[in-house]
């Protein structure tokens, strides 16, 4: 039967009940095959081991092909479960066992078989071998109790993870290979060797490894194709035709490169599902799907094969990227929450020579994300001036659903970040947003985007107690001096950027504990065997076998925070001199309980982030150059340069938590800045102000990226109108030079926040013809009318 | 040259294509009933007052050189109206910021200095400045100049007036400005007077020497007011005097709201039209079509 649009979508509609009917769980498979192998290996090298681990599991885990499915796979054994890497998690995981099915944020079931096995035969072997035990024996004491206090520095991220930070080689390596072209190159190498070079053992060792790795693809995918077959059985006609399929796919790439679209896209997935069995991580991203897949798509066209049935495989890919879940410890969950895994697919832009690179398959992807609008995958568009209208007005329709997709980046900004990363111009047009906002060379490239996060708001909070964290009460930060003395604004400035660059001192010294771990204990030979450069010189990544080198990115939280509180500072106590240094001090730590003028001050006279104000926009480009020039000096393990990188989206709240209250006007606890929006509701003078101002962000030297988040509220972006509004507005933000924009649409639940926390959401406007007025400035009735049509309206 | 500006607002999307930017004019000669925008009534700054900012300090009391601030223990400061001069000296001591001034004096080089910034939003979305308020006619030196000065710097204008002014006023904007709204609120003189303060003879007669002479179309609005001028009688004798008319213009129906009502509040007004509630979704269609079956082929537009 053929695909029809109806057919299509049903399929989705199955697909998508299906995926939320399995409620997330645990599977230890993985964690008892690899405790076997390792009990097996001991005397053999981390990465034979590592690559053996990843060939057992593909043997021996369990096969699920769920109706529906065209695309098939998972790294546990079913849909939405967690493949436990003990070699990261086992200490929290152990200790968790009993309360993680029940925690508030992101629970797992488990049931008590996993839980006596675990507790058996997993954890006693990895005890005091994980990256943790490993942390916890060599990092600096100081660093140690400046991690522990939470919330100033934290690095869960790459003690808890693989560094899944990456775009697989598809172009360059798997696509045209398949994986016995890779394997044959492995032994290719392996048969000219010289031990008489010292370093010939340690690639004797990668090659082994890769031609495992390869070993446990194969075999994943042909369990999967034997899985189908078995499953024909009793089938109806209807879906024994999908499993002949889902057969012929998994089959023909079992050991050659694919030849249909079907398989490209089966191959896709099995090799994310392969790095998510090598590791837990956030980030494994597809990157520039409509280039790479466009030659099978239009092969299959020239066949004969509808539009319809490209989209029906894109949108069955789509619901599998959320299946597979970057699990977490329950007190980090809250800073990833969702279960999602930041897997990014970035459309459109130009290509590798700075032709339009918008194609058919690219508007298949967008119309894909709307119909499935589901977490995952993470949908970004590469925009330039030189891509068509119809492909601005698609990417308008996909904002218009309110999911939040797609992250929309310059394309231009990103090919200059690449070029400040020190990749050649020839190959720099090829960048891919990975994970939230940070630009790599797609296939090429090994960079920890993230290692972590430094909170900026508590650089200001050390400024204002001399170095003490007050909710800890600890000495965290510098001596800088008590600010009630401070006389001049200069003196208040170079103590806060000393704070700035004490903290990014110490984080930096963190970040370098973990590479070093990282180096020692946890190659990953899947991840290197699919960027380029590793094959030829025999190394993993970790020991700098890719073809290019950066990161890791220092990612800031508090963005706004910092610079409304310089700005603050400047203009209330030292220029006005309306308020002293000691009642600042005071103020501060009594969280202006006593000190509402004060607050009311800082709030709603001093220029603030987000409103093309001169004043604030001074204070941000004098924070950057701090941060720019201070990272500028740092190297990592292999020569790498470090990246400023200020894009923190969920951690802001977390961090929050742990600062007090700030000159800025915020009270402690609040949630800081998220990215570098503006300060929450501090954006009085709307979305092009805000715009203006990020235009005056070196966007390009802050290549660990940036992050712009702008709510929208439905009327500006519904109808035709809206299509061509929002169009107009990415226009605008290309000739602005600004990195990335995400929208949000103000839903009702939006709404009911504001009027809980107004202060948070001041800068909600009402816009309505010939009027306006500000959401949170109406009185309730008022704002129930609104509420009632956004109800209707979404 | 200066101004009173209530407001200057970016990424407006109404009253004109594109990403627009709003100036809102302050002081009017009409009173409309169900006005949104009462804080751009009176001509000159005019004190609002934040019940819910309020820190019930005092400062305002004892700063105020008219005695017009009075302290009421465990309620907001009364202010007595009729007293204050709309000074702004208690706004400036109000540390909760509370009282604030409605309306300021701009010169032509800071409006068109605030305008300009947007200009990379005008051109991508075809966009401009809107001239609001108030009554844009009411400074019309002010308006006109403003005006010109866009058209200088090849930024596209709208114009929202009420029609109330003299005609060479609203002549010499009409010739300077690109797009042109024109308010026709009632059909019926004496009805006009009780809804807005004025009668609508000089309105009518604006408009139809405006149709003569403008070569561009006017769009004509009707706020469309429940009890007040949404009756199927009206409606029906306003697209007859349409109707009557000639020249180039349509027309766009305008529904009621009531976002403005907490304006009144601010300023220590009763508002005219009390809980009236905003209208049905059917009772605005059933509206635009009988308009539609009275005026034939002049276009009637709603913007919900």
């Amino acid at each position: 039967m053929a695909t029809t649009e109806k057919t299509r979508l049903d399929r989705v509609m199955q697909l998508k009940s299906q995926f939320f009917s399995h409620r997330p769980s645990v599977c230890i498979e993985g964690a008892l095959s690899k405790t076997e192998v390792f009990r097996e290996t001991e005397s053999e090298p981390m990465i034979i081991r590592r690559a053996k681990a990843f060939r057992r599991h593909c043997e021996t885990k369990t096969i699920t092909i769920q109706p529906h499915e065209l695309i098939v796979g998972n790294a546990g054994a079913v849909a939405r479960s967690i493949h436990v890497n003990p070699e990261l998690s086992n200490n929290w995981f152990y200790e968790e066992l009993d309360t993680m099915s029940t925690r508030p944020q992101d629970p797992y079931q488990i049931t008590d078989e996993q839980k006596r096995q675990y507790r058996e035969l997993v954890y006693p072997y990895w005890k005091g071998k994980t990256l943790r035990d490993f942390w916890n024996a060599r990092a600096p004491q100081e660093i140690r109790d400046l991690v522990a206090v939470g919330g100033v520095c934290d690095n869960d991220v790459k003690i808890e993870c693989t560094p899944g930070d990456m775009v697989p080689a598809f172009q360059q390596i798997i696509l045209p290979l398949g994986f016995d072209g890779i394997r044959r190159q492995a032994e290719e190498h392996l048969a000219t060797l010289d031990f008489n070079d010292i370093e010939n053992f340690a690639r004797r060792d990668f090659w082994q490894s890769v031609i495992i790795c390869c070993e446990g693809f194969s075999l994943l995918c042909e369990r999967h194709a034997d899985a189908a077959r078995a499953l024909q059985v009793g089938a109806d006609e209807q879906r024994k035709a999908d499993l002949r399929r889902i057969e012929s796919a998994c089959r023909a790439i079992a050991h050659n490169p694919p030849s249909t679209f079907h398989e490209a896209m089966q191959l896709v997935y099995f090799v994310f599902v392969g790095l998510f069995i090598e590791g837990n991580a956030g980030g494994y991203s597809p990157g520039l799907l409509d280039q790479y897949l466009l030659p099978y798509y239009e092969k299959e066209r020239a066949a004969g094969t509808s539009d319809e049935e490209i989209l029906e495989l894109i949108e069955c890919f789509y619901v599998k990227t959320g299946e597979q879940i970057w699990y977490w410890n329950e007190p980090a969950a809250r800073h990833y929450s969702g279960y999602c895994a930041f897997q990014n697919i970035a459309l459109g832009g130009l290509d590798t020579y700075g032709r339009d690179a918008v194609n058919p398959l690219t508007y298949l992807m967008l119309q894909a994300g709307i119909d499935v609008q589901m977490v995952q995958p993470s949908l970004s568009v590469r925009i330039s001036k030189k891509n068509p209208e119809a492909f601005f007005l698609k990417v308008a329709e996909l904002v218009q659903t309110g999911s939040g997709f797609p992250a929309v980046f310059s394309d231009d900004v990103g090919y200059k970040m690449l070029l400040k990363k020190g990749i050649p111009a020839h190959l720099a047009r090829d960048w891919a947003p990975i994970g939230c906002v940070e630009a790599q060379l797609a296939g090429r490239h090994y960079q920890w985007s993230s290692a972590g996060h430094y909170n900026l708001g508590s650089a200001v909070e050390f400024t204002m107690t001399n170095g003490i964290h007050l909710q800890s009460g600890k000495k965290l930060g510098l001596e800088t001096g008590d600010p009630a003395t401070f006389t001049t604004f200069e003196q208040f400035k170079e103590a806060l950027f000393a704070q700035l660059r004490h903290l990014l001192h110490q984080f930096s010294v963190s970040q370098n504990m973990l590479e070093e771990l990282h180096y020692q204990y946890l190659p990953n030979p899947v991840a290197s065997m699919f960027t380029t450069g590793c094959m030829e010189k025999g190394r993993d990544l970790t020991h700098g076998g890719a073809e290019f080198n950066t990161g890791p990115g220092m990612n800031g939280n508090g963005v706004g925070d910092f610079v409304d509180s310089l700005a603050a500072v400047k203009k209330i106590i030292f220029d006005e001199k309306r308020f002293s240094m000691a009642e600042l001090t005071a103020a501060i730590k009594a969280d202006f309980k006593g000190y509402e003028a004060l607050q009311r001050a800082l709030e709603e006279d001093a220029p603030k982030w987000g409103n093309n104000d001169p004043g604030a926009d001074e204070a941000m480009i004098a924070m950057c150059d701090v941060i720019i020039r201070e990272i500028d000096t740092y190297r990592g393990k292999l020569g790498n340069h470090k990246l400023p990188a200020l894009y923190p989206v969920s951690s802001n709240v977390p961090q929050g938590m742990s600062v007090a209250a700030l000159p800025s006007g915020r009270n402690a606890g609040r949630p800081l800045a998220d990215g570098c929006s503006p300060s929450q509701g501090q954006d009085r003078m709307g979305p092009t102000a805000i715009l203006q101002s990020l235009g005056k962000l070196p966007h390009e030297s802050i290549d660990g990226g940036t992050l712009l988040n702008i709510k929208f509220t439905p009327q500006v972006i519904q109808g035709k109108e809206g299509l061509a509004r929002i169009s107009a507005f990415l226009k605008t933000f290309l000739d602005l030079d600004v990195f990335h924009v995400q929208f949000n649409v103000v839903s009702h639940e939006i709404l009911r926040c504001a009027q809980k926390h107004p202060e948070e959401y001041k800068s909600l406007l009402v816009r309505v013809a010939g009027y306006s007025a500000y959401f949170v400035e109406l009185s309730r009735e008022i704002q129930e009318d609104i509420l009632s049509r956004t109800a209707h309206e979404l | 040259m200066k101004a009173v500006i209530e407001n200057i607002q970016h990424f407006s999307l109404h009253d004109g294509p594109g990403t627009r930017t709003t100036v809102f004019f302050k002081g009017c000669p009409l009173r409309c009933l169900w006005c949104s925008n009462p804080t751009t009534q009176h001509f000159g700054a005019e004190l609002l007052q934040k019940a819910d900012k309020c820190l019930r300090c005092g400062a305002c009391a004892a700063v105020c050189p008219q005695q017009a601030v009075h302290m009421v223990p465990g309620s907001l400061p009364q202010i007595d109206r009729s007293r204050c001069i709309n000074c702004g000296l208690c706004t400036s001591s109000c540390p909760g910021k509370a009282l604030i001034m409605a309306g300021q004096e701009y010169t032509l080089e800071s409006v068109v200095a605030n305008i300009a910034a947007d200009m990379l939003f005008y051109r991508n979305s075809g966009g401009g400045v809107t001239l609001s308020g108030g009554e844009v006619l009411a400074q019309c030196d002010f308006a006109v100049a403003l005006c010109e000065e866009c058209r200088s710097l090849g930024i596209q204008t709208a114009v929202e007036t009420s029609g109330y002014a003299p005609y060479e006023n609203l002549l010499r904007l009409s010739t300077v400005t690109d797009i042109l709204f024109m308010d026709i609120k009632h059909a019926n003189a004496e009805e006009h007077k009780r809804l807005t303060g004025m009668d609508n003879t000089h309105i009518l007669d604006n408009f139809a020497r405006l149709l003569r002479d403008r070569v561009e179309p006017v769009h004509v609005r009707l706020p469309l007011i429940p009890g007040c001028n949404d009756d199927d009688g009206h409606l029906a004798a306003y697209a007859a005097l349409l109707a009557g008319m000639e020249g180039n213009f349509d027309l766009e129906v305008l529904p009621y709201h009531r976002l403005g009502k907490n304006k009144y509040e601010m300023l220590g007004r009763e508002y005219a039209l009390g809980d009236t509630p905003p209208l049905e979704e059917e009772r605005v269609s059933h509206a635009v079509s009988v308009l539609r079956a009275g005026l034939g082929r002049i276009p009637v537009l709603c913007t919900a």
